[in-house]
């Protein structure tokens, strides 16, 4: 099921990568008005809202009921940790997403090997499931890890925080943060 | 008795029509999603040609505009800057019809959630006679085929009436008939609505303000749809009306009836509003050549027409106040009354294409999309019946909406290419129907056993 989620996503990525190249030449001065940056995060957004959403609805759904949690003998943390995991889950396909793209684009297959193993990891670590200290934990280091390689993947940096925490211009921050390949779009 | 009084009332009628016809280009959608967008905008280009309506040539004034935008869209400069402006103001549409669909399907599955009377089975309309509490499966199966073949064949003699009606300018006769149906949805249906949601939530409510309540949503509907009122408002009470005969229809609709009854909606849908002879395009050719909007409560409209703009711009500030429909779309209206007392039928549906609506102001392009109520209808019914019926409950409930969504998405960039009227129903119903049935039967068990073992893939 993971290889399946990872192939779907490289079809996205192809996808995009065409309609990027469509809208290229559609627009005036032939740049795409979206860049591949932003198609990245939305298309790993909308991986991680599904699946985060359907991971946890019908959860959500039995925690609105009656009922005690773990009265037959699981554990009493079951909606909490399934919470965790699920935030989890999100930002891990997101940052996923972004890393997968920025891969296939430069034609890395270590990030790529990377995304798919990371992936299969962190379902692997699920598996521990009731031994919530092995599975939660290492889950979210790892999309600590995870998403600050993305960020720096999307060209991100320490300065790029400062500069944007000290509130200097706007677009000078987003220049150095979003794109290095690529002039963004006039505003 | 067509109500044109929205727009036999005011001078700019007439140009309101006219402009609106004058739809020179129609807003194709820029899926940044799909990469054929990209030839098939290529060819929009050519088909720009081609009327936004169906059947129309470009004609009177509309071909002034069109040779007029002809000659521009052939340079290249200019084509690609348009391009990219019909790409801008495409994406808006779709998300614009998003929305209400959205809200709808929200209203309708909340419903069907916490208010238990939908879901219980009290009878069933007369126009699907034939029960399913029949012991054996081909039994059943039969019985709900017998059911859609009686309730699309109502349809369709109700829709020729209607054309029928429409042609010989009976518009007497369809005015108070699309009264009669509206007030029944908004003063009947939203009475025993606000009674079911009273009861399940407890709460007691006397009958004075309860008449009042109801009067006033009743009455205040009534202007908006029929009449002039500010398109927020417009929108809110189609949607609402939308949301109410969808649940009629999950409350009245037996299951398996409720299933092959969408499925052959969507071909009858295609049929109609395709083929020459069909009546829904025959009841949009003549609205056009008539110059006349069509019926104002069946349609929904995401844009306003900010008509009579090109000769006086002060008009364009009282834009708000006049919604439009514009002879784009379809009525296939029908009267049919589910209540558990039988008899009296008034109830409206028009399932419907979806076409876009172009206003061309010289200084503003503000372009809007239409769409039928009946697809609204639809889409919820089937949304609804998921909640409602699914043992997967919630993802089977989202993976239809993501489904219907989606094949909206996919009609709206058609109608980018085709630029004529579409049907709406059957690409949504049709991703709809198979999301539903692959989610019930193979995704859920799946989801159950994960989630059951905290397993997250």
């Amino acid at each position: 099921a993971v290889l399946l989620q990872e192939l779907c996503r490289f079809a996205c990525f192809k996808l995009l990568k065409k309609a990027d190249e469509g809208l290229a030449t559609l627009s005036e001065d032939g740049r795409s008005p979206i860049s591949l940056r932003q198609m990245a995060y939305v298309s790993g957004l909308s991986f991680g809202i599904i699946s985060g959403v359907f991971s946890v609805i019908n959860i959500l759904a039995d925690s609105a009921g009656p009922g005690t949690v773990g009265i037959h003998g699981d554990s009493p943390y079951y909606f909490i940790t399934s919470a965790f995991l699920t935030m989890a889950l999100v930002l891990l396909h997101t940052f996923w997403g972004v890393i997968f793209f920025d891969a296939c684009e430069r034609r890395r297959a270590g990030g790529l090997g990377l995304v798919v193993g990371g992936h299969l990891l962190v379902s692997g670590l699920t598996f521990l499931n009731p031994w919530y200290e092995a599975s939660l934990g290492p889950i979210l280091i790892l999309t600590l890890c995870t998403g600050l390689w993305a960020f720096s993947t999307a060209g991100g940096s320490f300065r790029n925080v400062l500069k944007c925490l000290s509130c200097k211009q706007e677009p000078e921050g987003r220049v150095m943060l979003y794109s290095a390949l690529q002039v963004p779009p006039e505003e | 008795m067509i109500t044109f009084m929205n727009n036999s009332d005011s001078e700019e009628e007439p140009c309101n029509e006219r402009t609106s016809l004058m739809s020179a280009e129609s807003p194709p959608v820029p899926s940044y999603q799909d990469g054929l967008q990209a030839s098939e905008a290529g060819e929009a280009q050519a088909h720009r040609k081609r009327r936004a309506g169906s059947g129309r040539s470009p004609n009177n004034i509309a071909g002034g505009e069109m040779s007029g935008s002809g000659v521009p869209v052939r340079e290249s400069a200019l084509e690609n800057e348009e391009e990219e402006l019909t790409l801008k103001y495409g994406a808006k549409h779709v998300i614009m019809l998003f929305v209400p669909v959205t809200l709808c399907m929200i209203v309708v599955v909340a419903t069907i959630k916490s208010v238990r009377f939908y879901t219980e089975k009290n009878g069933q309309l007369i126009y699907t006679p034939f029960s399913e509490d029949t012991p054996s499966v081909g039994q059943r199966l039969l019985n709900s085929v017998l059911n859609t073949i009686i309730m699309i064949s109502v349809i369709i003699v109700m829709t020729v009436f209607l054309v029928l009606l429409y042609k010989y300018r009976c518009y007497k006769f369809i005015h108070g008939w699309l009264i009669l149906s509206s007030l029944m949805l908004l003063f009947l249906f939203t009475y025993i609505y606000l009674g079911e949601v009273l009861k399940t939530y407890n709460v007691a409510m006397d009958y004075p303000t309860l008449f009042l309540v109801i009067w006033n949503f009743g009455a205040v509907g009534m202007i908006c749809i029929h009449w002039k009122g500010p398109l927020q408002l417009q929108q809110a009470y189609l949607i609402m009306i939308s949301a109410l005969m969808a649940l009629v229809f999950i409350k009245y609709l037996p299951e398996w009836s409720a299933w092959v009854i969408l499925g052959a909606i969507s071909i009858y849908d295609l049929m109609a509003v395709l083929c020459p002879k069909g009546p829904l395009r025959m009841l949009v050719e003549t609205a056009q050549e008539r110059n006349e909007p069509i019926f104002p409560a069946l349609i929904y409209s995401s844009a306003m027409m900010w008509t009579v703009g090109m000769a006086k711009p002060d008009t364009a500030a009282r834009g708000p106040s006049q919604p439009t429909w514009d002879a784009a779309e379809d009525g296939r209206e029908h009267h049919r009354s589910p209540s558990h007392t039988d008899s009296q039928m008034s109830e409206t549906r028009s399932p419907v294409p979806s076409r876009p609506i172009t206003l061309e102001e010289l200084e503003e392009e503000e372009r809007g999309v239409k769409l039928g109520l009946g697809d609204f209808i639809f889409y919820s019914v089937l949304v609804g019946k998921a909640a409602a019926t699914a043992s997967g409950d919630w993802n089977t409930t989202l993976a239809c909406f993501v489904a219907i969504l989606i094949g909206l998405c996919l009609t709206l960039l058609l109608l980018a290419v085709f630029k004529k009227a579409l049907p709406a129903l059957p690409i949504s119903i049709t991703f709809g129907l198979i999301f539903y049935f692959s989610t019930d039967n193979l995704v859920r068990p799946f989801m159950d056993t994960l989630a059951s073992h905290q397993l997250y893939i």
